[in-house]
């Protein structure tokens, strides 16, 4: 009887280790997913706003600090008129410590988000 | 001596069912998710590309159904602008960091106006991914091993800028 306790909470305790493992395996990808999503709402407005602002970069900054994420660097282009092209360039560095995840340690992921769009900013 | 051997049929019990049905539907579970991951950024890269072909739609043309693009061609545009969001070369293979294993085919790209206010514009892609774990056993793999999985974004944007 003992045996089988024994051998139905080994069972247990693997299934709960795989799967928190698979969450936390998926936590950079979430990280990464998000920092995106930020990155395309800053590129819209600066589609709107012909280019990148000191406002655009310094919300865009302020929300992946948030994220815990470090090294921060956003480029992008300024004083686009419509129809020319604007870049959104922004690199970070994410710091990944799976607990579970025991052997693989603390790893240090950089996420790079690249995109280019069309300035909508009309001058007058 | 019985309850040895029944102790050993339980560890091969626990352990086929570990390995047999735990594993392969965690596997599967994480494939759906790599592969859901995968377009998801395909279909950023393609959002932010449809709204840009703004620019090449002819403004004296709005009209209610059938928006005209102008002389810049807006599927060109598309085109140019989703290489370099997709980071693909001329040919749409490929080049760096790219979701893409292998060349991109744009395969329909509409621009429509329903009401008055909002311009749709969509576009469906052909993208060949790499099965991570075991993709390629479920889906039907090309003679490179890639899985071909069509991808559509529709983005819509007002009329007045």
């Amino acid at each position: 009887m003992a045996g089988k306790f024994m051998i139905t909470g080994f069972v247990m305790v693997c299934i709960v280790v795989i799967g928190i493992s698979i969450v936390e395996m998926f936590v950079p990808v979430s990280i990464n997913s998000s920092l995106k999503t930020d990155c395309r709402n800053a590129l819209i407005r600066m589609e709107a706003n012909g280019g990148m602002t000191q406002d655009i970069e310094n919300t865009l900054e302020k929300q992946l600090q948030e994220k815990k994420l470090t090294d921060v660097v956003i480029s992008g282009t300024y004083n686009a008129k419509y129809g020319e092209e604007i870049n959104l360039e922004v690199s970070a560095s994410y710091t990944w410590e799976p607990v579970f995840l025991f052997f693989k340690g603390s790893d240090v992921l950089s996420i790079e988000y690249n995109r280019t769009s069309i300035s909508r900013m009309v001058i007058n | 001596m019985n309850n040895k051997g029944s102790a050993v049929i339980s560890i091969i019990i626990a352990s086929a069912f570990i390995v047999f049905l735990i594993l392969p539907v965690f596997a599967f579970v994480m494939e759906k998710q790599i592969t859901n991951t995968k377009i998801s950024s395909v279909k950023e890269c393609m959002d932010i590309t449809n709204r840009a072909v703004y620019t090449a739609l002819k403004k004296d043309s709005l009209c209610k159904s059938e928006v005209e693009l102008s002389i810049n061609n807006g599927k060109e545009q598309f085109a140019a602008l989703l290489k370099k969001n997709m980071n693909l070369d001329d040919g749409f293979m490929p080049k760096g960091v790219c979701p893409a294993a292998g060349k991109v085919e744009i395969l329909k790209f509409d621009i429509y106006r329903e009401d008055d206010s909002t311009i749709y514009i969509s576009s469906q892609i052909r993208i060949p991914l790499k099965p991570s774990l075991y993709l390629g056993e479920l889906c039907v793999l090309d003679k490179d091993g890639l899985v071909h999985i069509i991808v559509e974004a529709l983005s819509s944007m007002p009329v007045d800028n």
